[in-house]
């Protein structure tokens, strides 16, 4: 697994919670700030640390950070710019500049290493398009190359272009660098001259960029990702019940948590009974050479029980790995880690809902009924069964195949994304089967 | 049997604007100054043991850990020439001066010193302590017991949990330490406190401490930040840029 840095959009935004979702370095980033009902997003390459993704993670904390002190249009304005026929990619270009000076002003050098493409561009550049990519150039490091490199090209741009370009630009970066608030009016009388001067005709427009270098969104705010986001349904607070990404749209099935009385203890269990000697100062004198002066004094010992897991387990009941969870297993389980506290989770019959059962705690665990009566079919609630792992003491392992699936047993790419994510997050440590676990605990002793 | 469900969660509400505190550390404040035994739980360092500590004249600070044994906290033998004489343990020594007794990390401590605690933290009427050594302890005038801890009060063993008197939950840093990081550098207090709105991502307390202090012996700003957060540097520092947060270096 990729180790993931931990970003800080909240101290931007000064708001949270944030969904984070990692992604390679040429897809760029986005991010949306959390409203009272969804939590926020931020996506950015966190599994690198390369100078293109630390400029992408500064841009996109500029914007949270415009966001914050309400510099820029309302999301509902933008939307309505879109309405009134300007093109996404303008809104986002010109944004994109204000971001990148707001953010150089107060003394950000990372954001000057973006790039706005990596595998080259088409040789026939649209002119809408040109005249986009050399605004977005502005203040970054290699601006003078990739304008170089754009009127190379065939983009049909006049001087007097690069002359109301350069102007526009200038506009921009003050508003930028000066933190001044973007009026909603002069933004768009500015978006409109654009985009009557260069094109599109449409605000539907196609962007052939998107064909030529794979996701274009090198950096800034993915504003298609960012209305989109209204139809989401992202995981509130903590918790997770939905979440939809690609092209699917599969969630988890709502999870029940249930308490029984743990009526048992783990104490007397068989394997319990072995005990290790531990030197102190009182108890049986057995290393008479710790009692002299120079020493240390603890010449007594006493027996004390083995120490043994005393963190969290999370066992996955679902399907095939049902079979494996018999009540004598969870006890050779509890003879090894007594303390532990071991959850069982899997759906429910019909499979539009689970449960997590909590079957031991606190050296207690439940009688056997309870664990043989408990109903259990697919997987469905995988992600909230391992959000309630997450908060459970470490060490936190979660026995599983790996194979995760929402609501009708379904499976998905962003189920298993996010799965991976609250893996990394939690520290979580993932192990195929209750033998394998049991292996590792036999190794241990 | 005791359900909930994640609609449940959804439901949350602000204990402190219930109570019609300005914040839940006031009651904090008002728990250590009143109550004899109070259980403080949080994530690390925003301050649980610090408020812990300043009850009371000289409190003993002891930090639990599963190979802590009973005789550690209580006391033990010790030789003096041809003698053995009793040594009081942290735990006797505080319970006999009447004075604050912060146990951090509670939940940590093995089987058996939890089973110790529990006459320990016995009601004030009830509670004696019978040392090896044949003597009986009572509990004297200004003896508080105050538990720390990350992880919540259902960790505890259910005996030991009854005993306290209050147990609060801190999830946000000290105000006291949010004041001082603001006055030492305008706008981080409030960086750090936001930072908690999303607790999985949340900053340490002592990481951001450390990195004022840093900054106020002249280290530049990214190496103080590397230093202090690491790989995380990058992104804090890029934060707090966008948050406008001055730092004492005009540089960042």
């Amino acid at each position: 697994m990729r180790q993931l840095l931990t970003p800080v959009p909240s101290v931007a935004a000064g708001a949270g919670p944030f969904l984070v979702r990692d992604n390679q370095e040429g897809a760029g980033g986005c991010s949306a700030p959390p409203s009272r009902k969804r939590v926020g997003l931020f996506q950015g390459p966190f599994s690198v640390s390369s100078r293109l993704a630390l400029g992408i993670r500064a841009h996109e904390y500029g914007h949270l950070g415009l966001w914050r002190e309400r510099l820029e249009p309302s999301l509902r304005c933008l939307r309505g710019f879109h309405r009134r026929g300007i093109h996404n990619l303008w809104i986002q270009g010109t944004l994109d500049v204000v971001v990148n000076h707001f953010m150089m002003a107060r003394g950000n050098r990372d954001i000057a290493e973006l790039v706005l493409w990596l595998e080259g561009l088409d040789s026939a550049l649209p002119r809408w398009i040109a005249a986009t990519l050399y605004l977005r150039a502005e203040g970054l490091r290699y601006a003078s190359l990739m304008r170089l490199s754009l009127l190379a090209r065939s983009a049909d741009l006049t001087s007097d272009d690069l002359r109301f370009l350069s102007q526009t630009t200038e506009r921009l970066a003050c508003w930028g660098a000066q933190s001044l608030p973007l009026s909603p009016r002069h933004f768009l009388s500015l978006l409109r001259e654009l985009q009557s001067r260069f094109g599109p005709d449409s605000p539907d427009a196609e962007n052939p960029l998107t064909g030529i270098v794979g996701d274009f969104l090198l950096d800034g705010l993915d504003l298609g990702d960012y209305m989109a986001r209204e139809g989401l349904f992202i995981p509130t607070g903590l918790s997770i019940e939905e979440r939809c990404g690609g092209e699917t749209n599969i969630p988890w099935g709502p999870m029940e948590i249930l308490a029984p009385p743990l009526t048992q203890t783990c104490r007397k269990l068989p394997g319990m009974t072995e005990r290790k000697l531990v030197c102190g100062y009182t108890g049986a004198f057995r290393f008479p050479s710790r009692a002299l002066p120079a020493a240390d004094g603890r010449a007594f010992t006493s027996r004390r029980q083995r120490s043994a897991h005393c963190g969290a387990l999370l066992i996955d009941c679902s399907g095939s790995m049902s079979k494996q969870v018999t009540h004598q297993r969870l006890m050779a389980v509890l003879e090894r880690s007594p303390s532990a506290t071991v959850g069982l989770y899997a759906g429910g019959p019909t499979n539009r809902s689970g449960s997590l059962l909590i079957v031991a705690r606190n050296s207690m665990h439940a009688a056997q009924e309870v664990i043989e009566n408990w109903p259990h079919s697919g997987n469905v609630v995988d992600g909230p069964a391992l959000q309630w792992l997450s908060r459970q003491k470490t060490p936190r392992v979660w026995v599983s195949d790996g194979e995760v699936t929402g609501t009708s047993d379904r499976s998905s790419a962003n189920l298993h994304l996010e799965v991976n994510m609250i893996l990394a997050t939690a520290n979580i440590k993932r192990v195929p089967t209750l033998d394998d676990y049991l292996e590792e605990k036999n190794q241990e002793t | 049997m005791k359900t909930s469900t994640n609609s449940q969660q959804k439901q949350q509400w602000s204990p402190s604007e219930w109570a019609g505190v300005a914040s839940i550390w006031t009651l904090a404040e008002i728990a250590v100054a009143k109550l004899s035994r109070v259980f403080l739980w949080g994530p690390p360092g925003v301050g649980k043991s610090y408020l812990a500590s300043r009850s009371g004249s000289s409190p003993v600070q002891v930090t639990l850990a599963e190979d802590l044994t009973v005789q550690e906290l209580m006391g033990h033998w010790v030789p003096d020439r041809i003698e053995w004489h009793f040594h009081l343990g942290p735990v006797s020594r505080a319970y006999q001066d009447g004075r604050a007794l912060v146990l951090n990390e509670i939940g940590r401590a093995s089987g058996s010193v939890q089973d110790f605690l529990l006459g320990v933290l016995d009601n004030r009427d009830v509670a004696s302590l019978a040392l090896p050594n044949g003597q009986l302890l009572a509990p004297a005038a200004g003896f508080k017991v105050f538990g720390t801890s990350n992880t919540g009060p259902d960790q505890l063993d259910p005996a030991l949990r009854s005993r306290f008197e209050a147990e609060i939950h801190l999830p946000v840093p000290n105000a006291a330490l949010v004041e001082e990081l603001d006055r030492r550098c305008l706008g981080l207090g409030g960086a750090l406190v936001d930072s908690y709105r999303d607790p999985e991502r949340a900053l340490d307390p002592r990481r951001v401490a450390s990195f004022v202090n840093l900054l106020s012996q002249a280290i530049p700003v990214r190496q103080a930040a590397l230093l202090t957060l690491a790989e995380r540097a990058p992104d804090f520092l890029a934060a707090l840029q966008a948050r406008g947060v001055r730092l004492p270096c005009d540089s960042y």
